[in-house]
């Protein structure tokens, strides 16, 4: 399996449960599916600071977004 | 453990209702002590759902009104909040003319085979047109929608029921199903991908068209158990709702799309708008019946072209996966059960679907079942989709007593003679027990009924222990003078 070398992953699978990570502000949250392909249109929003970001892309990329 | 009296569940009456117009308010006017005020400021972030948790930790599920809501940005809302209204088994039955819960499965499916059709009235006559609010006017966060758990990501609409037109039928759909409001005008929706409504709305989008879609907020609780019959599709729930409260629903036009979209005239609040040709958003995570938190998903946004209410609007919610929710649809479901256990075991007395089993578990009582009818009601039942474990009893075991329900499964059943199990049934995907990826489940069902009687009608299992019943009646009468003087409130708890 190809691992993406990013130091701090936005998105991330435990057992059954796919859990987004906030870039902003850390919160996980479980996501579905959708949200988490690498071309989502439809960005995920932390249910916390209401951060917009995309799960599915490398962390890197996701925070040279505003 | 001393079995319970049943009501006679076959050919019980089932008393309508004497109210012609039924609505939300009229009904509250009848509840007396089954109603809570809460007269005090409250938040509606996080503090009344937390509220309607220690309450169900007490075990007790009262109507709560909150007239004072405290809203997220710190203003006090003029609309009062209305919640758990379909939190205690007993108030649905009374709601839906019931003269018991327990007779609910019984009663509910004999009512899905009858209708009431709806009435339409002008706007001119219908409470929920007395105000209307469009263009600037228009302030969804002005609403006291509740922020129910730590993970929710603002202000939901939990009770609204969106009402959507099949665009090439023009029959009309109505489902329960949550917004999250983003700002005064746009709000998700969330309707199921395989609901009636995500196919209505599919319908209009692959037409190239924006969704018309209305949402209704506040009715008589059987109104409200009444519209979320599942039927077919294309099929209207007005009739559903009418036979539920024993009166024909009266609708009126929506102000933004007129006859075409009809809403009932006596709800409180309908919010009108359009769910635009793939203009989607995140939505959630969000607690769901199983108790826990659904993931975030994607879901249509709505622009809100018009709020359309009475002039002293009540706000309803319902707490997502609480006793609230669980409630009624439970109840429900015990109707479905019902109908698939009896076509092939005439035994059934009883179907319960337990609050504490989410919708997993069901409880059937059986009245002397014949060789292998208790396993046949069981292998109906399990097909359900959401059901993962049902057992047997026989009708000395009060099945909605969970006490006894596991007081028998520790006496009568032998695992290795009376459990099966079916594996690959279809189930919920909400499930967080299953494996990654899992679209299907195990599911098990136990048989707890004793051994058939010999010739003589004697069991050959030991009696019960169970006290006379006189001296149970005169023990209940002394502890009915012992609460009314106060002195049960130091006794401990088991
Ligand atoms: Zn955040």
């Amino acid at each position: 399996m190809p691992v993406t070398p990013v130091a701090e992953p936005v998105h991330e699978k435990r057992g059954n449960c796919l859990w987004a990570i906030c870039p902003a502000c850390r919160t996980r949250f479980p996501i579905g599916a959708a949200l988490a392909e690498p071309h989502a249109t439809v960005p995920a929003i932390c249910p916390a600071c209401h951060h917009p970001f995309h799960p599915g892309r490398p962390a890197r990329e996701e925070r040279s977004t505003p | 453990m001393p079995p319970e009296p049943r009501p006679a569940a076959a050919g019980a009456a089932v008393e309508r209702h004497a109210c012609a117009r039924p609505s939300l308010r009229a009904w509250l006017a009848g509840l007396g002590p089954a109603l809570l005020q809460i007269d005090e400021p409250l938040p509606v972030r996080h503090h009344l759902t937390a509220l309607q948790h220690a309450l169900e930790k007490a075990g007790r599920h009262p109507v709560i009104s909150v007239r004072h809501p405290l809203l997220p940005d710190g203003r006090d809302s003029p609309i009062p909040v209305l919640t758990n209204l379909t939190a205690s088994r007993s108030l649905v039955a009374g709601a839906l003319g019931l003269a018991d819960h327990r007779i609910a499965g019984e009663a509910l499916a004999r009512a899905a085979k009858g209708g009431c059709p709806p009435v339409v009235v002008d706007r001119a006559s219908a409470p929920i047109a007395e105000v209307v609010e469009t263009g600037s006017a228009i302030d969804l966060s002005g609403l006291p929608a509740t922020v129910q758990h730590a993970l929710d990501p603002g202000p939901y609409l939990t009770a609204a029921h969106a009402t959507t037109r099949d665009p090439e039928t023009g029959i009309d759909n109505t489902a329960i199903q949550r917004c999250w409001i983003r700002s005064p005008t746009r709000m998700t929706w969330y309707p199921y991908p395989s609901s009636h409504n995500a196919r209505n709305l599919r319908r209009h989008w692959d037409r190239g068209q924006p969704c018309p879609v209305a949402f209704w907020i506040g009715h008589h609780p059987a109104v409200v158990i009444g519209a979320q019959a599942k039927l077919a599709y294309p099929q209207s729930h007005w009739e559903a709702a009418g036979a539920a409260a024993g009166a024909p629903l009266r609708l009126t036009p929506t102000f933004s799309f007129g006859e075409a979209l009809l809403v009932p005239a006596d709800a409180e609040i309908v919010i009108e708008g359009l769910a635009h040709p793939h203009d989607l958003g995140a939505d959630g995570p969000f607690g769901e019946y199983t108790g826990y938190m659904g993931p975030q998903i994607i879901a249509p946004m709505v622009e809100v072209l018009a709020i359309t209410r009475r002039h002293d609007a009540l706000f309803h919610d319902y707490g997502s996966g609480l006793a609230d929710m669980l409630v009624p649809e439970n109840m429900a479901m015990e109707g479905k059960l019902f109908a698939l256990a009896a076509a092939v075991a005439p035994s059934l007395q009883a179907v319960h679907v337990p609050v504490s089993g989410r919708r997993f578990h069901a409880w059937l009582a059986l009245s002397d079942p014949g060789p292998g009818e208790a396993r046949d009601a069981l292998a109906a039942v399990l097909a359900w989709r959401r059901l993962k474990l049902a057992a047997a009893f026989d009708a000395d075991v009060d099945v909605f007593d969970e006490a006894q329900v596991l007081w028998a499964i520790a006496t009568r059943v032998q695992w290795h003679r009376d459990i099966f199990r079916l594996d690959g049934l279809s189930t919920s995907t909400l499930d967080p027990s299953l494996a990654a990826g899992a679209r299907t489940t195990s599911k098990v069902g136990i048989d707890a009924t004793l051994p058939l009687a010999d010739g003589a009608g004697v069991r050959p299992v030991p009696p019960a222990a169970v006290s006379p019943p006189e001296a149970r009646a005169a023990a209940d009468d002394l502890l009915r003078r012992l609460r009314a003087a106060g002195r049960l409130e130091g006794a401990p708890c088991l």
